[in-house]
């Protein structure tokens, strides 16, 4: 199951997802990702704390919701990247791609490092 | 001395969870596998199972995917078999730095087998009569070195 609730934050849309992001749920985030840009929040910030999974069907939505984001003007962020979410942002280069921040702080670039799993 | 289980499921994502569910409780029973090792595996089996699923859905297959799951003292050995026609170019996989690949971002898709061979101490795919098997072993030990 895939549950998505919003917030602000000053221009920032705040997407709070819980669940698991699989084949089967990420219509669910892609379809709110669309409908709040579509709605004139180019501003995004997907709050990943209260996901346990996330595949690559998953990333691709993200990535899906950055380019649409960008092209709109806007950006997509992401905040709650822990764990063996962060894992799989380093491996894949998505480390790279998306910003990471923190909620509270979302005009801010957070440097999060992997601490004891970089090289 | 190896047990194992199959899981046999209809091609649809809603499966996806069971499966993960599954394989993770199977692992957890290896007392050498650890957290992160069980979630390396758990990710890998499920791109697996999506692709296979994917496979069934572009054919229009009705036919099932089973899942096997072996466990050994060193490690634990997983198999996604379906019953599509062979879907992979196996030669157009053979890239372990896919994932670093220039413009790689530019895409949305493509990234499940990749993944699957960074997750994973092993990954083969052989094309079968009826479909494709992917086979992912984890070691408890982490990879062989070769």
């Amino acid at each position: 199951m895939l549950s998505v609730s919003s917030s602000e934050s000053g221009r920032w849309r705040i997407l709070h997802v819980r669940g698991e992001i699989d084949m089967a749920t990420c219509p669910i985030l892609r379809q709110e990702i669309v409908g709040e840009i579509g709605q004139g929040h180019r501003h995004l910030v997907v709050d990943l704390a209260g996901v346990d999974f996330v595949d690559s069907t998953g990333l691709g939505v993200l990535i899906g919701g950055l380019k649409r984001a960008r092209s709109q003007g806007g950006d997509l962020r992401v905040s709650g990247v822990s764990g063996h979410l962060r894992r799989i942002f380093d491996l894949t280069g998505l480390h790279r791609v998306f910003a990471v921040v923190e909620l509270d702080r979302p005009d801010e670039v957070v440097e999060a490092r992997s601490g004891s799993n970089q090289p | 001395m190896t047990s194992g289980i199959r899981l046999v499921i209809p091609a649809q994502p809603e499966y996806l969870s069971l499966v993960r569910a599954v394989v993770a409780a199977a692992a957890a029973l290896d007392p050498g596998l650890g957290d992160d090792r069980i979630e390396d595996l758990r990710i890998a089996v499920s791109e697996a199972t999506t692709n296979a699923i994917e496979a069934h859905a572009n054919l229009g297959s009705r036919e099932r995917i089973t899942i096997r799951c072996d466990l050994a003292e060193d490690r634990i050995e997983v198999e996604v078999e379906d019953h599509a026609d062979p879907h992979f170019d196996i030669g157009e996989l053979d890239s372990p730095g896919a994932l670093d690949r220039p413009g790689r971002l530019e895409y949305e898709g493509g990234m499940g087998i990749p993944l699957m061979r960074v997750l994973a101490d092993e990954m083969k795919i052989r094309s079968l009569d009826h479909g494709t098997a992917v086979q992912l072993v984890v070691y408890a030990a982490g990879p062989k070195q070769e």
